[in-house]
């Protein structure tokens, strides 16, 4: 009971403009005290709460983007998708949600995909005219096509837990990521209106900004492709960047994390090489300011370690789970309910503790009800996605505000459609449509 | 106080009634729902279910899995601190370099060595330790047997030669990395990468084992398993902090230790039953497995043994003797 | 007070740059870590020695260096949600809000420091290492600890510069 109004003094708190760091430490430290607990696992809890080769990515990617900026191959790579897509309205917000499926295909982390695509697509949105809050909604939302598409680093934990196939788990998230995906694309055809606007576009923006998704008068298809293939042209060392990438994982020269590294070095030797945008000074500033960047976006990963170590500890997982289960025997209720306990913990726990403690408590019901394993991994995955983007435990939402540079709360709204007409029902059809999830890993592995 | 439990969640009631909820920490993933293959997480839930029904409900222990509260670095540090109940797990050697001893290869021919080595009333081992742990403020109750490692691999493997040009996945430990680095090249993959690095042969191999490689679903993305148990891994130690354990009446002790030892029993038992199983699911998975005849296995050990200088030097000469004679007088007991 | 401050500031500048180039330093070791892992294990075939576990705690530090440069700069803050301020607009009313947010960092900083400094200190005494590497854990808890004294000084600063511009801003309406 003490442990519920802790967490919702948590949540008003921070709502109200705590820092979201401070509220977590707050709470738990406010909760220890109360109780009598000792305050002695704190520190080291938040020491190795970072910890983690799990959160390397982000520096390594911050860091790529930051240098492919400076290079100037990120207007490029831009330049050429919007030559490409230029009569398609929104195109920028639908290739923000096709960049992530693409590299997807390259790594299992959502915070890996956001840090890389926002690293190449930000600052040319933004000079398009788009807003940062919706620049930084659509990356938050499009975050968990990073692990739909295979490989998936909560697949890989799960299949452990529950005893499944790697594979098929790989496989049984791709038909739903597809549609996840296209469900984004449409909000985006109707959204991205209310966070654009041309007229405010850059010098050399100007261009493309006004014409993206309206049809330039006197345009015929020679002088789109003429105009296509000189924005290809420039293009080429840029493209080549991610060939690189994936042929270098596929390869097996190296692995999803150490690719930041990778693309890190090739931005340097284009910006120095062929643009020759960058000197010294550009290189050096590029790794002071992903230092910084570092303090705002992992900040807030060692106090909510503490947090969740008291709401652990305490048994927090298993009451939401007992309450929510405990009050139909009915099907239907139950599915709902179980997606309810999946939206719910996910509002306060991160995807660590949803996999290890809350699905645990869950599987036995689950089972009971007949829900295939793999389905259920896919409703967790769904989930995870969700509780990503929602406050306060929010690390998605966080880190593309963040990297974008914008206010959390400006970017609530943009995110609130993602949530709705996204996040929620693409949960509910993978709890109601057994087949999205199980149709690929059966034709595949029989 | 005794950490997140000890004297801090214990109720008092009235003299002798006193009940405790503690928590127990531990890397291992939840048996009701990791069924297969989890001699260890059984062990840890009936550990827990049979201090209840000893000590007649007094004492309460929370088992959580999955590293939730942390890897075994963490909570072997938390121990040593007081500010965790109970683990279970690997101590590891960055808390106390001695430990290290523990992961020389090629130091026990088979569980059933390990099991009276580290019995918690005879075992010469289980002193050694319990005398080491002491010094760091914490309580040996149990050393579970755990298991052996060997060889997954995606070309056959049968003796070190066959590895020279192989890339071999290890993890942070010294000891671990100085022994492979010398039969191929050795590199450090995060465990959330393993699969994907077998997959794409980022790395050719890694050492684990059997087990693991069933529950982590590895033969997915691997063709070989050799048996090579060139490794005993310390990986479900019992301990708790001394100070918490001191807090206990004498009785409650009893049934603590008493839980503890049928604890042992038990994930022998299991293992043991695993071990029969293992190989044939991964054969069934399409995995083939390696039995290294005996010249084989000498090529290995003698490799090893080559190496001991350095070992005795890395764990510090006085405990890496001690251990070792600890580890022969053993031997000895059992012929 | 006004000497205070005039001998603080070249102290606090000093400090700024000197954590500014020290966190681009952590990023670069974890940068060029990685490139050398890569390197040795895919085309010298050699061992890294362990040194890649470096990485992961060059991050851990660069986190709470990137933390002290951030409130060092009052006009950037720690992530927040922050949905007050789109609707309450009366300045007054937000700048009581902030003084509360600000003393509440000032609190679980304040703390968080003494914890860590614990930590630090009992790290210190056990002499714990990187099992890869041999290097002393205790140089990364003596960072964390460095780093969140930092912050709650400057937090408590801010709130100083809080007080001190609205009772500027209140003298020149008066
Ligand atoms: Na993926
Ligand atoms: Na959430």
């Amino acid at each position: 009971m003490q442990l519920l109004l802790i967490s919702i003094m948590v949540f008003v708190i921070m709502i109200m403009g705590a820092p979201v760091a401070y509220s977590f430490g707050l709470g738990a430290l406010l909760f220890l005290i109360l109780n009598g607990l000792s305050l002695g696992p704190v520190a080291s809890t938040a020491f190795y709460a970072m910890n983690s080769f799990a959160f390397l990515a982000i520096p390594l990617f911050v860091l790529a983007g930051d240098l492919m900026t400076r290079s100037g191959i990120a207007d490029r790579l831009v330049g050429f998708s919007s030559s490409l897509l230029k009569n398609v309205k929104g195109a920028m917000g639908a290739a923000v949600i096709f960049a992530s499926m693409f590299f997807g295909m390259l790594t299992g982390s959502n915070i890996a995909t956001i840090t890389a695509i926002a690293g190449i697509m930000k600052e040319p949105m933004m000079k398009m005219g788009y807003k940062k809050e919706y620049i930084a909604g659509v990356l938050a939302a499009s975050g968990p096509l990073g692990y739909m598409i295979p490989p998936n680093t909560n697949a890989i934990m799960f299949a452990v837990i529950a005893s499944c196939s790697v594979s098929d788990l790989f496989l049984s998230t791709v038909v739903p990521g597809l549609i996840w995906a296209i469900m984004m694309m449409v909000v985006n055809r109707f959204l991205y209106k209310k966070y654009y606007d041309p007229s405010v576009a850059t010098e050399e923006y100007k261009e493309i900004a006004i014409r993206d998704g309206d049809k330039i008068p006197g345009e015929t298809i020679g002088t789109y492709f003429k105009d296509l293939g000189k924005t290809f042209v420039l293009t080429i060392p840029a493209l080549i960047m991610p060939l690189i990438i994936f042929g270098g994982i596929y390869g097996g020269i190296f692995t999803a994390t150490e690719a930041g590294a990778v693309s890190g070095v090739y931005a340097i030797i284009l910006g120095v090489i062929i643009t020759k945008n960058m000197k010294a000074k550009g290189i050096w500033d590029s790794f002071t300011s992903t230092g910084k960047q570092m303090g705002t976006i992992l900040f807030i990963t060692p106090f909510a370690a503490i947090f969740t170590y008291v709401l652990v500890t305490n048994g927090a997982p298993a009451a939401i789970a007992n309450f929510f289960l405990s009050v139909s025997n009915n099907k239907i209720i139950l599915l709902l309910l179980l997606d309810a306990v999946f939206i719910v913990s996910g509002f306060f726990v991160g995807p660590a503790v949803i996999i290890f403690v809350i699905t645990p408590l869950l599987m036995p019901t689950a089972a009971a009800m007949g829900i295939d394993t793999i389905q259920l991994g896919v409703m967790l995955f769904v989930a995870i996605g969700i509780g990503n983007i929602t406050p306060p435990m929010a690390f998605n939402l966080f880190i593309a505000a963040r990297v974008v540079d914008v206010e959390v709360s400006k970017v609530i709204k943009p995110l609130y459609y993602y949530f709705i007409f996204t996040g929620v029902p693409m949960l509910l059809l993978v709890t109601f449509v057994p087949e999205l999830s199980l149709w690929l890993p059966r034709l595949i592995s029989g | 106080g005794c950490g997140t439990g000890g004297g801090n969640n214990s109720t008092e009631t009235s003299g002798s009634e006193q009940t405790w909820e503690l928590n127990l920490g531990c890397i291992a993933n939840n048996p009701t729902t990791s069924t297969g293959y989890n001699s260890i997480g059984k062990a840890i839930l009936e550990f827990t279910e049979l201090a209840d029904e000893y000590t007649e409900g007094k004492v309460k222990i929370t088992p959580h899995w999955s590293s939730v509260l942390g890897n075994n670095v963490q909570l072997y540090e938390q121990i040593m601190m007081g500010e965790l109940d109970f683990h279970i797990g690997q101590p590891m050697s960055s808390a106390d370099k001695r430990f290290a001893a523990w992961n020389v290869p090629f130091v026990f021919e088979s569980l059933e060595e390990v099991k009276i080595g580290f019995n918690s009333e005879t075992g010469v081992l289980f002193k050694l330790t319990s005398n080491w742990m002491e010094e760091n403020g914490v309580k040996l109750l149990a050393v579970n047997t755990s298991v052996f490692r060997g060889v997954i691999s995606q070309d056959p493997v049968y003796v070190p030669a066959d590895m020279k040009k192989m890339k071999i996945r290890t993890y942070e430990d010294s000891l671990v990395n100085k022994f492979w680095g010398e039969i191929g090249t050795a590199s450090i993959i995060a465990g959330s990468e393993i699969y994907s690095a077998l997959q794409t042969k980022t790395v050719d191999a890694m050492e684990f084992h059997a087990t693991g490689t069933m529950s982590f679903k590895l033969y997915e993305v691997a063709k070989y398993f050799t048996d090579l148990n060139w490794q005993w891994t310390n990986g479900a130690t019992l301990t708790l902090p001394i100070e918490l354990w001191e807090s206990f009446p004498e009785e409650v002790q009893k049934a603590l230790q008493r839980a503890a030892d049928e604890m042992v029993e038990r994930q022998y038992s299991y293992e043991i039953a695993d071990q029969e199983q293992v190989f044939a699911d991964l054969e069934e998975e399409g995995m083939t497995i390696i039995k290294p005849t005996d010249e084989q296995r000498q090529e290995w050990i003698e490799l090893s043994r080559g190496m001991d200088d350095w070992f005795k030097d890395y764990v510090g000469s006085e405990a890496y003797d001690e251990y070792m004679a600890a580890v022969a007088e053993n031997k000895a007991a059992m012929k | 007070m006004k000497t205070i401050i005039r001998f603080l500031k070249p102290i606090n500048k000093a400090t700024g740059v000197l954590l500014n180039h020290f966190n681009g330093f952590l990023i670069f070791t974890i940068f060029a870590i990685v490139l050398y892992t890569i390197l040795c294990r895919y085309v010298f075939n050699i061992n890294t020695g362990g040194i890649d576990e470096f990485t992961v705690y060059c991050m851990t530090s660069s986190v709470w260096v990137g933390a002290v440069l951030v409130s060092r700069n009052y006009s950037e803050g720690q992530i927040k949600i922050d949905l007050l301020r789109t609707y309450v607009k009366n300045e007054t009313v937000m700048a009581v809000f902030d003084s509360i947010w600000q003393i509440i960092g000032i609190i679980v900083m304040a703390m968080y420091t003494n914890l860590s400094f614990k930590y630090f200190i009992y790290q210190l005494k056990r002499g714990s290492v990187l099992s890869g590497v041999n290097f002393p854990i205790w140089v990364f808890t003596g960072i964390m600890t460095l780093c969140s004294a930092l912050i709650a000084i400057y937090e408590l600063s801010y709130i100083v510069h809080l007080i001190n511009s609205r009772l500027l801003s209140k003298r020149r309406e008066g």
